[in-house]
């Protein structure tokens, strides 16, 4: 009889402290499958950013982080980070380097790789500035873009390294509409395409509930729900975790959308 | 040919990279043109042939000539573009690590604790039989500069602080050693204190083919390590956190880069003294030049602190006849300009 592993990231009694003082305790979330675009949701100082850098790797922590059912914590930092990616929240900064270089930088950043060769490293950056749509700022400088543009450079960064997870901290907190849609469609199309794993922190309920296929409600470094959008955000859940009292209604074109009437 | 998408994207990066090993190219040779200068000009005036010849066959001129170049001239000129080669490496390095543009050696403290260990060595006459005197003020300055550097790493990692906790750590650390320096000459004697005044000021007549082999060696086994960790260290130029999450272990690039840091800069103020701003200059003029690409970047700011230095040394020796002044003083006299013109300049444009 042949066991096959469980697909998908896998959180394990996930503890991590700051200090004394502890975070997060004996968590356990997932499955986040492959191909499925997941928002973790939670208030101000819930221990969301903190849960994704402990799964990057980036953050000490006790307890298991499996994806497809190897685990991902004894293994050096630069090998995690082949697996599953964390982004972090702050865009990448404005300095002099080219798009290209800075993709570069990131293909090379944990040692050059054996079959360097100048071309195909310039394809294979240039295939992921296409596949975010900005292959055409490919020789700007950083320091020349908008928040939005140098975003997309940090996607096309993370997304180069071919990781199988991608753990994106509040991708869209720094934007405006326009590029928050952007991103938030490009990573739904990247996710089915490349069959990813992406889970992201999350501030808009809204979109939450309309573009995310799952979400993960955090409450005191608990969580509290996960499941299906709709079934996560309910007014009840939302009046405890966010202390807010708010409605769910249905529009005409069959997206939902949560109204806040008030603070409990 | 068969076409390739992406062609010109190739092109245009050939392109680049072949521009900025010019600009390095053009460096080298500049560096090698002020040396040269810096050894031709001076109270015995040597022609270009005479100076080509004394360096390249010395058996073949006069026992004077032979004296005055490699004795004076050739370990001074060198000198200078060792010290600020290795002042505009650690000034790279530093402000990349510590993501901020106005670390270097001289702004965080390094020279004024090479100050206070050299004066403590002169000061309270320090002797230890076999070893001169020289190389003591020298190793004393070497271990007050380096632990200086680790004494900023600590501060900044207990209080996890941002760029401006360095910056003001550093100030905090100039101040202290200042103070104790002064102490130091308020206690001297005469002698000493006249002796300590002049290693301050920082000079380039100390300057022996034993100092010059031992810098010049350090920089050689240094520069291979600071070329390696180009790439994860442009990473870094796009924030701590990004790199970390591409898998770059920062801690340790970091503490490896305080490493070669306070290696350069201790070897560099030990021998010649206090310089100031190249280390602080020299990172900017190469981000000027080739942009924040290490593989680029690191070279370029280590030839330009060497170009700067060698063409301060020959201004020393240029500005008052018959007298060479002190290198320290008038490399700060040429710095502040600079440093007030990128200063000036950061409006709307990252340094």
């Amino acid at each position: 009889m042949t066991h096959t592993p469980p697909q998908g990231l896998y959180v394990r009694a996930l503890g991590v402290r700051y200090g004394r003082r502890p975070v997060l305790e004996h968590v356990d979330a997932g499955p986040f499958p492959h191909g499925a675009v997941s928002a973790v949701l939670g208030p101000n100082g819930s221990g969301k950013s903190t849960l994704l850098r402990a799964m990057g790797g980036l953050l000490r922590a006790t307890g298991t982080v499996l994806l497809d059912g190897v685990d991902l914590t004894p293994l050096p930092l630069a090998q995690r980070t082949q697996h599953c990616l964390y982004l972090p929240q702050a865009l990448p900064e404005p300095v002099r380097l080219s798009v290209l270089d800075a993709m570069l930088a990131a293909r090379h950043a944990t040692g050059r790789q054996n079959d360097a060769d100048t071309t195909k490293d310039i394809d294979a950056a240039m295939a992921c500035l296409h596949d975010v749509g900005i292959a055409h700022l490919a020789t700007r400088s950083l320091h020349e873009l908008s928040g939005g543009q140098r975003q997309l450079a940090g996607l096309a960064q993370a997304l180069g390294r071919k990781p199988r997870a991608l753990l994106l901290d509040e991708p869209l907190s720094a934007l405006d509409p326009y590029y928050q849609q952007t991103i938030m469609a490009l990573l739904r199309r990247e996710t089915a395409q490349r069959g990813l794993v992406t889970i992201m922190v999350l501030h808009d309920l809204n979109m939450a509930l309309n573009q995310c296929d799952l979400a993960c409600l955090l409450h005191g470094g608990r969580i509290l729900a996960s499941g299906e959008p709709a079934h996560v955000l309910t007014p009840e859940h939302l009046r405890t975790v966010y202390r807010i009292a708010a409605r769910v209604d249905e529009g005409a074109n069959g997206q939902r959308f949560i109204s806040t009437t008030g603070v409990v | 040919m068969q076409h390739h998408p992406n062609a010109t994207i190739v092109q245009t990066y050939r392109t680049t990279m072949r521009r900025h090993s010019l600009v390095l190219a053009g460096l080298v040779a500049a560096l090698a043109l002020s040396v040269l200068v810096d050894c031709a000009v001076g109270p015995a005036a040597l022609s270009p042939a005479t100076l080509l010849h004394a360096i390249l066959a010395p058996s073949g001129v006069e026992e004077q000539t032979r004296l005055i170049v490699w004795q004076i001239r050739l370990p001074y000129a060198l000198m200078a573009a060792c010290v600020g080669a290795a002042l505009g490496l650690a000034g790279a390095e530093m402000q990349t690590i510590l993501a901020n543009p106005l670390a270097s050696p001289f702004t965080l403290g390094l020279s004024a604790a090479g100050a206070f260990g050299a004066s403590l060595a002169i000061v309270l006459g320090w002797h230890i039989s076999h070893v001169p005197d020289m190389w003591l003020t020298a190793g004393s300055a070497f271990v007050c500069s380096a632990l200086s550097v680790w004494l900023l790493d600590i501060l900044v990692r207990l209080r996890r602080g941002g760029t401006g906790t360095v910056i003001l750590c550093g100030v905090a650390l100039v101040f202290s050693f200042q103070a104790l320096v002064a102490l130091m000459q308020f206690v001297a004697s005469e002698d000493a204190l006249q002796n300590l005044v002049f290693w301050t000021l920082g000079s380039l007549t100390r300057a022996t083919w034993g100092t010059l082999a031992l810098l010049a060696g350090t920089l050689g086994c240094v520069f291979p390590f600071s070329m390696r960790a180009a790439w994860p260290l442009t990473t870094l130029r796009m924030g701590e956190d990004r790199a970390a999450s591409l898998g770059v272990d920062v801690q340790h690039l970091r503490r490896m880069c305080l490493l070669r840091i306070s290696l350069l800069c201790a070897l560099a103020v030990a021998f010649v003294g206090v310089i100031g701003f190249i280390g602080l200059v020299a990172p900017h003029i190469a981000r000027r030049m080739v942009g924040e690409d290490h593989r680029f970047y690191l070279p370029a700011s280590m030839l330009s602190g060497a170009f700067i230095l060698s063409l301060s040394a020959l201004v020393a020796r240029l500005l008052v006849p018959g007298v060479v002044v002190p290198t320290g003083i008038v490399t700060a006299l040429v710095g502040i300009p600079f440093f007030l013109a990128i200063v000036l300049r950061r409006r709307g444009d990252t340094p």
